[in-house]
């Protein structure tokens, strides 16, 4: 299999995987970034949720063919020391309870805000209802959200 | 407050102190019987380095309920050392720690005097050092703050500095536990001890384990029903990375080990591409087909019949022929899936000696004996480690999926790494039993309710788990509210074979038990012209303490039950007209030992239905975690409303119809409501906070949907009719 050349998290890291492998697991099994996570891999809970050029996309339905020079964050890339303000957020709120999800909210988080920093309730609601959490924070991370743009602005 | 207790003590290599409470006498006999005890990682609740550092082990298993942050808490309450200088670490499987499963709400109630009185030993003999060292009387000092002062003079000094006199001294046989004014940690908020490694990505779930040379392996199963007539593993064995194909001979229970057919390979997605290359055909086992519909009927015809006896108080049928008017109501709820957002899997290393485990568990105890069992190996040869789990609700509390990583790391005679796929998760998992109720009440000329007749049939999870044979165990409680409120109460159970893998699902049949019950009081209420919380708390009568077998007794307080029906109503409104376009629900119901009442408000939305806001009142005793508390008091009223709204598993010809979170939905951002939280003020030891807000939703949800449109849906899931 040709070695394939990746941008994550700022550095060019070669993988030799199949072109079909999704992204998800190139990054888990290939590279040993586990902090995105498999939930359904249909893209339909937003477990796997990562930033390709700052928008957030579900890993698990992006093949390794497809990314080209694209820019790849992953959780682990998103702040060097868990500094970023989605992250402090989400220790403020004490957001998670099992976690497993949180990555990919976190993700999702930080690319609304990128795009809209002030966002309404109902932005919160159309860029975050694409990531499921069955333990049922939602409402923690509603809070976390609106907390990390007031710390932006 | 004192209590006896035996504790033991020793040094540690590092000159600390390990304190652990004593083991009991079962589990010390199994351990003395052992040739070689077990590898353990750390041998205590507590160790305190001579630098002062103190670490705390967490004994149960953490799957999203924050033990590992509220069990700490109890330990650090009594030792007195700042939360801030604590570091949590997660104990493996150890006899020593005793029970250390995570079922049934159990986890801090079952460890809330055993940990607190580890913390208190620790305090006393660090305190006894110290006096010792001064000459002076140890009732003369007191612990303060990860230090030992003598009041007296202020000399004082440090844990640290303690750590390896206090460790020679003899273990305090009676020790005094602090009084709850005194509390500076326990109640209040206190954030998740993983927070800073999960939000970037460094917690280690069971999926994350990763030993050198392991293999990863993905496993496909039959349909209910059915097992492997022809395999054709041709195409399967050509995806790149694949290594071997196994097949999984199940044990006879298919709680332990199901047949399948595991593709190993080189990495999860060569793994799981050659499981969907395989070509597997099945045939039917021989029995009478596995199908919802099937099972629908079966359930209807049998709720005609009376039923076992599950209780019987007074005359029911003489009460319901002398009765002015009668009312019957039939319920109906559907199978639920688990669906943790982390799939069942888990990671084994067997060698021919010993066997090591790394996985997602809520019964570590069970994933020890049955990775025992497929090995060969004495349990005593077999290390868990329990990582984070990415949710539970009772699916972890099988192993099955932890005795295929031990059945395919021995077949590999490598570390091999389970992944299922989610269609797997849904297609495997063991469901919260479907069911019909039917309730029927008896009302006087005076209307006064005189008599209660409960039936349910539904295929019990404790049948298949003995499959169907009999005696079987109901899944009615004998003594759910309103047993001992009314003079005649008779429930009757009737078990339906199914077939179908049965479970326990968060907060287990209450969550179908209390929407029926619930919902039916409203209906009376309704019926009778009076108000729904009014009836309750009458039909509760004068605070007294009724017997309770089984999870969360001996006692059913009426009277806490009564008091979270009023903290919900006071802090809902009750009782004002509600804003307009807005109706209210109520339902409230004891479990795992807690009483928990919600008041559910909904609106009419341009789609339908809307849930607008829910108010949560919960007594659970004393709140240990204010945070974690309100957490899974949310949760539970969310796992609640999804399952309420969209919880429905059908089976056709064996075979699971939603496989994936499209055919199965959860509930999402957009459906979840601002959730109140409001915990009954409480020195009451702490009583379960898992499962207990689930039950009161379903009910409250259709109630207030009741009080909205005048509709009663007596059916579930509700979201497909409440569209308008």
């Amino acid at each position: 299999m040709p070695a394939l050349t990746l941008l994550v998290n700022g550095t060019r890291r070669q993988v030799d995987l199949r072109p079909d492998t999704p992204l998800l697991w190139a990054l888990r099994d290939g590279l040993g970034l586990t902090g995105a996570k498999y939930g359904c891999g249909t893209g339909q809970c937003g477990a796997c949720t990562v930033q390709l050029d700052g928008v957030a996309v579900r890993s698990c339905t992006v093949p390794v063919s497809q990314l080209g020079e694209k820019s790849i964050t992953t959780v682990e890339g998103l702040s060097r020391d868990g500094s970023h303000p989605v992250q402090r957020a989400w220790i403020a709120e004490d957001v998670a309870q099992c976690g497993y999800c949180q990555a990919g909210q976190i993700m999702a988080a930080a690319a609304l805000l990128q795009r809209t920093p002030r966002p309404s309730e109902a932005e919160i609601v159309a860029a975050m209802r694409g990531n499921l959490c069955r333990c049922g924070t939602y409402q923690r991370i509603r809070a976390a959200i609106r907390r990390a743009a007031g710390e932006e602005a | 407050m004192r209590r006896r207790r035996f504790v033991q003590v020793s040094a540690t290599a590092a000159g600390g102190l390990l304190v652990t409470v004593a083991i009991p006498a079962g589990l010390r006999r199994a351990l003395a019987a052992a040739a070689q005890p077990p590898a353990v990682g750390l041998g205590a609740f507590i160790e305190i380095a001579a630098d002062g550092t103190v670490t705390i082990a967490s004994k149960n298993p953490e799957i999203g309920q924050g033990v590992k942050t509220s069990l700490p808490m109890l330990v650090a309450e009594e030792l007195e050392v700042p939360w801030q200088r604590i570091r949590v670490v997660q104990a493996g499987l150890d006899p020593r720690y005793g029970d250390q499963g995570a079922g049934g709400s159990t986890s801090v109630s079952e460890n809330w005097n055993g940990l607190r009185q580890a913390g208190a030993a620790a305090r006393t003999l660090l305190i006894a050092a110290a006096a010792a060292r001064w000459g002076v009387q140890p009732a003369t000092c007191r612990a303060e703050s990860g230090t030992v002062v003598h009041s007296a003079t202020g000399r004082h000094l440090s844990y640290g500095d303690l750590a390896a006199a206090a460790a020679r001294l003899p273990a305090p046989t009676d020790v005094v536990l602090k009084a709850p004014s005194d509390y500076r940690l326990i109640g209040s908020r206190v954030a998740g001890v993983d927070n800073g490694a999960i939000v970037t990505g460094r917690a280690t779930y069971g999926i994350d384990s990763r030993v050198p040379g392991m293999l990863h392996a993905c496993v496909l199963h039959p349909p209910f029903g059915h097992r492997l007539e022809k395999l054709d593993r041709t195409r399967a064995k050509a995806v790149a990375g694949v290594h071997v194909i196994v097949e999984i001979a199940p044990l006879p229970s298919p709680l332990h080990l199901r047949q399948g057919v595991a593709v190993l390979a080189d990495s999860t997605w060569a793994a799981m591409q050659g499981q969907r290359a395989l070509e597997a055909t099945w045939e039917p086992t021989g029995g009478p087909a596995i199908d919802s519909t099937a099972l629908d009927t079966a359930m209807l015809r049998a709720i005609e019949q009376a039923g076992d006896t599950v209780r019987n108080d007074g005359n029911v049928a003489a009460a319901l022929a002398a009765a002015a008017r009668t009312v019957e109501a039939t319920y109906q709820v559907p199978l639920l899936a688990h669906a943790p957002m982390e799939p069942m899997n888990c990671l084994a290393d067997v060698k021919a000696d010993r066997a090591e485990v790394w996985g997602p568990m809520q019964d570590p105890d069970g994933v020890r004996g049955l990775t025992a069992r497929v090995t060969g190996l004495d349990p005593q040869a077999v290390t868990v480690h329990m990582t984070r789990a990415g949710g539970g609700f009772g699916r972890r509390l099988m192993s099955d999926y932890a005795a295929e990583a031990a059945y395919l790391s021995k077949a590999a005679g490598r570390p091999v790494q389970v992944v299922w796929t989610r269609e797997e998760d849904f297609r495997q998992d063991f469901f919260r039993p479907c069911g019909i109720h039917r309730l029927r009440a008896g009302i006087d000329a005076a209307g006064r309710i005189t008599c209660w007749e409960h039936r349910l049939a539904n295929p019990s999870r404790y049948a298949y788990a003995r499959n169907d044979r009999p005696p079987v165990a109901s899944e009615m409680y004998p003594d759910d509210f309103p047993a001992g409120c009314l003079p005649n109460v008779r429930l009757g159970y009737t078990h339906v074979a199914s077939g179908v893998p049965g479970g326990a699902w968060r907060s287990t049949l209450h969550s179908s038990n209390a929407f029926a019950v619930q919902s039916f009081v409203d209906e009376l209420a309704h019926g009778l012209g009076r108000d729904p919380l009014a009836l309750r708390l009458e039909l509760l009568g004068p605070p007294r303490r009724l017997d309770y077998r089984g999870h969360g007794g001996p006692v059913f307080d009426t009277g806490r039950l009564a008091g979270v029906l009023q903290l919900a109503a006071a802090r809902s409104g009750w009782g004002t007209a509600p804003a307009a376009g807005r109706a209210r629900g109520i339902a409230g119901h004891f479990t795992f030992g807690s009483y928990a009442a919600h008041v559910v408000e909904v609106s009419r939305g341009p789609a339908g239905v809307r849930v607008d806001r829910i108010v949560v009142a919960i007594d659970c005793g004393q709140v240990v975690n204010l945070s974690g508390a309100e957490a899974q008091a949310q949760g539970g009223v969310y796992d609640g409303l999804g399952a309420a709204l969209h919880g429905e598993i059908t089976v056709a010809a064996g075979r699971v119809k939603q496989t994936n979170f499209d055919g199965y939905r959860l509930l999402r951002m957009d459906e979840a409501p601002p959730v109140e939280v409001h915990f009954v003020p409480s020195s009451a030891a702490p009583s379960g906070l898992g499962e207990p807000p689930v039950p009161p939703v379903a009910p409250a949800l259709a109630n207030a949907v009741f009080a909205l449109t005048g509709v009663r849906h007596r059916t579930l899931p509700l979201a497909g009719r409440l569209r308008s």
